[in-house]
């Protein structure tokens, strides 16, 4: 049984750049006296992108991702994908995790479209064995044919989706975690890649989908979680999370434009 | 909550099973440098067999020495050196350039470093054709002592793994490790017996050769190639350094494994 539990759970970005990233800075303070580390307040300016969250995941739940843009939702993502680790708190993932975050990341901009299938498969931890004989079924439901033995650096976006989606979704993970990946096919791959979608759906047990298609998230989601600046805004039923959030942007549009022409 | 001493062992770990993953992506790196090139991966071959007939040709004269005994010395070390130079200077960059896939997939980190050194390792079989080939032209007398040079490609990549968790690590939040090595290596290369003979040295500065670590890791494979076995010394000295390179790196790596993904 997949579950997943937040427990004031915490991440806090550094963020470089900012300050030059550069060795020499550093060799300066400790010439002048200073300390090789850095204190977290002081030099390196830090974002909190999630800020005590505690939310509770269980078998069955379907559940869509909204918020403004930097409201946090990559990041609950990738904490729930095991790349980011949380900075406080517990988090406790049972079962096994395939995320979509990025369409391009986690392939090979060099390697041909059958070589990205195999590359994914074996990071995904399934055998040769086993990805030759899922490969005929991801090869057709790309229906990419021929460009699928160029590099896929050469593929459109939606060419890039229409793999990347096709390979994830045949893993068939216990947790599928997808971050606005559907919107860039062709229409008719939307159409496609929705079905699957929903039947994927039905065989993971937990699926977690961020999107800003409100359209999509109310088909096939049973429950959204809101964020807002790193924290739960409202986490409930489809149509009264999706309801409150649009009656909140509909009053907000005009106020932004507003601000914009002061 | 496992401490983060665990975490790290278990990241190297996890890296170093999923031989699958590291295999495919060494190889894959090899194929896609030399796509469209019609000699392939013999390019590396054949670029080691011109620098090493060029280059033999030259130093013999300018050290007098045979050239049946020079080439075979300059072809072994240059091997070794090419080897163990490309995978320092890999180093920086090991996990900067896994930044596609450790942002969209959990993946240990000690994949990439087992990656690079597959690489290395395949460049390596390309170069050691050339030096095989030397060998049986030059009808150098090789013996049983050509085994140990399995324990010195051991030790080689051992320590490649290290320094690459300990460069690649520092250089992610440091990117002036990336010229730094690569000047590094380059003054290694002059100051250390490949082109030129150790014995050509005064006795009194056989210590400069003594102490190299760079030196005495190059003997680890030009000398069973040449027919006599490495000594005690070269032994003794890669393996400590390879241990300080160990405890160095994991140090840094402990501490930093959470925060490396925010640096890439």
């Amino acid at each position: 049984m997949a579950s997943i539990e937040l427990h004031n759970v915490c991440l806090d970005f550094p963020v470089y750049g900012m300050v030059s990233r550069s060795f020499r800075k550093d060799l300066i303070r400790i010439s002048t006296g200073g300390r090789w580390v850095t204190p977290a307040s002081g030099k390196i300016v830090h974002v909190r992108a999630l800020d005590k969250l505690n939310l509770k995941i269980e078998h069955g739940d379907r559940i869509g991702l909204i918020g403004h843009n930097g409201s946090g939702k990559s990041s609950l993502l990738r904490v729930l994908s095991r790349i980011y680790e949380p900075t406080q708190g517990n988090l406790r993932i049972e079962g096994k995790v395939y995320s979509l975050l990025d369409v391009m990341l986690g392939m090979d901009p060099e390697s041909t479209g059958h070589e990205n299938i195999i590359l994914c498969g074996l990071i995904h931890g399934l055998t040769r064995k086993e990805i030759r004989k899922k490969q005929n079924e991801i090869a057709e439901f790309t229906e990419l044919g021929d460009y699928l033995s160029m590099p896929i650096r050469t593929y459109s976006t939606g060419m890039q989706v229409r793999l990347a989606f096709s390979i994830a979704t045949s893993v068939l993970p216990e947790i599928l975690i997808l971050d606005e990946v559907i919107g860039a096919g062709d229409a008719s791959f939307i159409e496609k890649a929705r079905n699957r979608l929903f039947e994927i759906m039905n065989v993971s047990e937990i699926v977690l989908l961020a999107s800003h298609d409100l359209n999509i998230l109310e088909t096939a989601c049973k429950k959204i979680l809101w964020l807002d600046a790193g924290q739960v805004k409202l986490f409930g039923e489809t149509k009264f999370v999706l309801d409150a959030y649009r009656s909140l942007n509909i009053n907000t549009i005009p106020n932004e434009v507003n601000d914009d022409s002061v | 909550m496992s401490s983060s001493l665990t975490l790290a062992l278990q990241d190297l770990w996890q890296g170093i099973i999923a031989w699958r993953v590291w295999l495919l992506f060494g190889w894959q790196d090899i194929r896609i440098r030399y796509r469209r090139s019609l000699l392939g991966p013999f390019w590396i071959s054949l670029s080691m067999a011109i620098i090493v007939a060029s280059m033999g040709f030259l130093y013999s004269h300018l050290f007098k020495m045979d050239l049946r005994h020079y080439l075979p010395f300059l072809a072994g070390g240059m091997l070794a050196w090419s080897f163990i130079s490309t995978m320092i200077c890999e180093s920086p960059v090991v996990f900067v350039e896994a930044n596609p896939f450790v942002k969209q997939v959990k993946i240990p980190y000690s994949v990439f470093l087992m990656r690079m050194i597959t690489r290395n390792f395949i460049i390596f079989l390309h170069n050691l054709l050339i030096v095989v080939i030397i060998i049986l032209f030059l009808k150098v007398s090789i013996n049983v002592s050509i085994i140990s040079i399995l324990l010195g490609l051991m030790i080689i990549m051992g320590s490649a793994f290290f320094v690459g968790l300990l460069v690649g690590t520092l250089n992610a939040r440091y990117r002036d490790f990336n010229p730094i090595v690569s000047s590094f290596v380059q003054i290694c290369f002059f100051l250390s017996p490949i082109m030129w003979p150790a014995e050509n040295l005064p006795p009194r500065y056989a210590f400069f050769v003594k102490y190299n670590p760079v030196a005495q890791y190059v003997s680890l494979i030009r000398d069973p190639l040449l027919g006599h076995w490495p000594s005690f010394h070269a032994y003794a000295l890669t393996i400590t350094t390879m241990l300080v390179f160990a405890f160095a790196s994991l140090a840094l790596f402990v501490r930093c494994r959470r925060r490396l993904i925010f640096w890439l």
